[in-house]
């Protein structure tokens, strides 16, 4: 299977997004834990006992945080500062794609995801490359 | 006597009154006037002041400097200027003594009664000793305040009285004759016309002032209001695209058998979810495309392009679009097509709008794609064999949400998307057309530069 053995964080708040999501990534053989931005997620992140092979980060958290604080706070902890980091996002690409190169991640996902492209593109950022999809 | 003098300064009052209109007296010339006026160095004196007066643009140095001019004149050792306001009710603008300094606010500071009979009769009046004069006995303001010599004359221009000038000399009686009437009414009528023009030119200034701050926040509104939809539409977007991931891809779960296996009628119907979910994602998109087209926040990201790379992808999407109708692609361009310089993303969108509609109204027959390029443009078309445009649809092919009147069943569209193309073909310069006839098919053309970034000066390309 195309995700065998890759360990894949999800950091999302909305539990019906989040089941389209993890469900794709299950189904092409990936472990995929999950964390919500709370303020224990990053211990949460840290304690998962198995090297992270990709954060899948949405946007929009309930507050002032953005999946761009995720990702700062993710990058500030030495072990996850190899590990690359995409957005899956319904915001508007024309304004996030930017953003999220500025930053230095990986790619952009827009919501909704195609069930047949979606692990075919996880995929191509496991191996290296970007993905930019509006 | 008197009689006599009053008749002789009416006449020069009206001719100089007439003089300030028209600078060229057909009468008798301003130099007469004055010759005639030079024994009295007193009028020659008010004639200066009125010259003065005719220049001042602003209202308060103007009522300032009359008043100031005048006392000193009338020999008086207060004066007044009084407004009547647009509400009709009595603005004290200028309160002086002779040696020009203000005159502290009082609560009542001149007898009303005097004013009153002047703004009632709109002519002057001479008051040698007001507590004894037999026509303010009853005025309440003329004994409290023990008012004793006082002059008062309307300031008229246009037949309106506008105010009033009033003189006083509270110490002592019979300061003021007759004699003193005629040169302040004199006065008060070149008073008149200057405060009147003062006025004008005033309020014109405040109105191009007030004009002009209300267009800039007019303006101001008009692009808080356009970012505000901007970014409206955009939260909307999102609150509507989140939802939208999950209606199409769990039907989509759902036909792929994840929860159990589901017979081909039940596919069907899940596939027709999945495609009105798409459709409104299309639609959902578009919008806010639009909006932010028209909003002018949409910047052309220009790069080098194999515009027959782009052709190929257009052929084979146009390919799966057709899912099983009787339409063949054409691919009619040359391979060796020169590099262009375009937002790939936006001409890609551009493609796209023109094929899905090619598809969407093509039955049978063929879509073809074809390409050519001249020296400083290329020009692309998209022909199908297709219903054609009906004529009195094809001034609005366009514009949003028309739909034509020749349709097919079943053909769902937003309406946007050629408005979509024109926008982004005329943000690359470009133009966009399209020829049609019932029943014999489209073709769209959209001719490009080759090059539409914005000039640089040259000789800057060293690197």
């Amino acid at each position: 299977m195309l995700l065998e053995n890759r360990y894949i964080f999800l950091v999302e708040d909305d539990p019906t997004n989040l089941a389209v999501t993890r469900t794709i990534l299950r189904r092409h053989g990936a472990t995929v834990p999950i964390a919500n931005w709370a303020d224990t997620s990053l211990e949460r992140i840290s304690a998962f006992p198995y090297p992270i092979d990709l954060f899948i980060l949405d946007l929009m958290f309930p507050g002032k945080q953005t999946g761009y604080d995720v990702y700062d706070a993710l990058r500030a902890k030495p072990e996850f500062q190899r590990v690359p980091a995409v957005v899956v996002s319904a915001a508007d690409p024309d304004v996030e794609i930017p953003r999220a190169r500025e930053r230095g991640l990986s790619g952009f996902i827009s919501k909704p995801i195609n069930r047949f492209r979606f692990p075919i593109q996880i995929n191509a950022i496991l191996s290296g490359e970007e993905v930019w999809d509006d | 006597m008197p009689e006599e003098y009053d008749r002789h300064i009416e006449d020069l009052i009206n001719r100089l009154k007439n003089d300030s209109h028209k600078p060229a007296s057909k009468a008798q010339p301003r130099e007469a006037v004055e010759a005639t006026l030079s024994g009295d160095s007193r009028l020659s004196q008010l004639i200066s002041i009125s010259r003065r007066m005719a220049e001042m643009r602003s209202l308060t140095p103007l009522l300032s400097f009359a008043i100031d001019s005048v006392l000193p004149i009338v020999g008086a050792e207060r004066g007044y200027i009084v407004l009547i306001k647009e509400d009709k009710t009595l603005d004290y603008r200028v309160k002086r003594h002779l040696d020009g300094t203000e005159i502290k606010s009082e609560v009542d500071p001149i007898s009303h009664s005097v004013l009153n009979e002047v703004v009632t009769t709109q002519k002057g009046i001479v008051i040698r000793n007001a507590i004894m004069d037999p026509r303010f006995l009853g005025s309440q303001s003329v004994m409290a305040m023990q008012l004793r010599s006082i002059m008062c004359v309307p300031l008229i221009t246009q037949n309106n009285l506008i105010g009033a000038i009033y003189v006083e000399n509270r110490a002592k009686s019979g300061r003021f004759s007759e004699e003193n009437l005629a040169p302040l009414e004199f006065f008060a009528n070149q008073a008149a016309v200057s405060i009147e023009n003062a006025n004008l030119n005033e309020n014109l200034e405040q109105l191009v002032a007030e004009r002009t701050q209300e267009l800039a926040l007019a303006k101001e509104e008009a692009e808080a209001a356009t970012r505000a939809k901007s970014s409206f539409l955009s939260k909307i977007s999102h609150e509507l695209r989140t939802p939208l991931n999950a209606i199409i891809n769990f039907t989509g779960f759902v036909i792929d058998d994840y929860y159990g296996e589901v017979n081909r009628e039940q596919k069907e119907a899940l596939q027709r979810v999945i495609d009105s979910g798409n459709h409104l994602l299309s639609l959902i998109n578009d919008l806010l495309d639009l909006n932010k087209i028209e909003a002018g926040v949409v910047t052309l990201d220009r790069e080098p392009a194999l515009l027959v790379e782009l052709l190929d992808q257009a052929a084979e999407h146009t390919e799966a679009l057709i899912r099983g109708k009787p339409i063949t692609v054409e691919r009619k361009y040359s391979p060796d097509l020169p590099l262009i310089w375009i937002d790939r993303r936006r001409v890609w969108q551009i493609l796209l709008n023109i094929i899905s509609n090619a598809v969407k109204y093509t039955k049978a027959g063929s879509i073809t794609l074809q390409a050519q390029a001249t020296e400083h443009e290329i020009e692309i078309s998209v022909k199908d064999t297709g219903i054609g445009i009906a004529t009195e649809d094809k001034a609005h092919v366009f514009e949003y949400f028309k739909q034509g009147v020749n349709t097919l069943d079943n053909v769902v569209s937003s309406g946007l998307g050629l408005a979509i193309a024109k926008q982004l073909v005329e943000l690359h310069q470009g133009e966009i057309w399209f020829q049609s006839e019932v029943n014999l098919g489209t073709t769209f053309f959209i001719r490009l530069p080759r090059d539409s970034r914005p000039k640089v000066n040259s000789g800057s390309e060293t690197n």
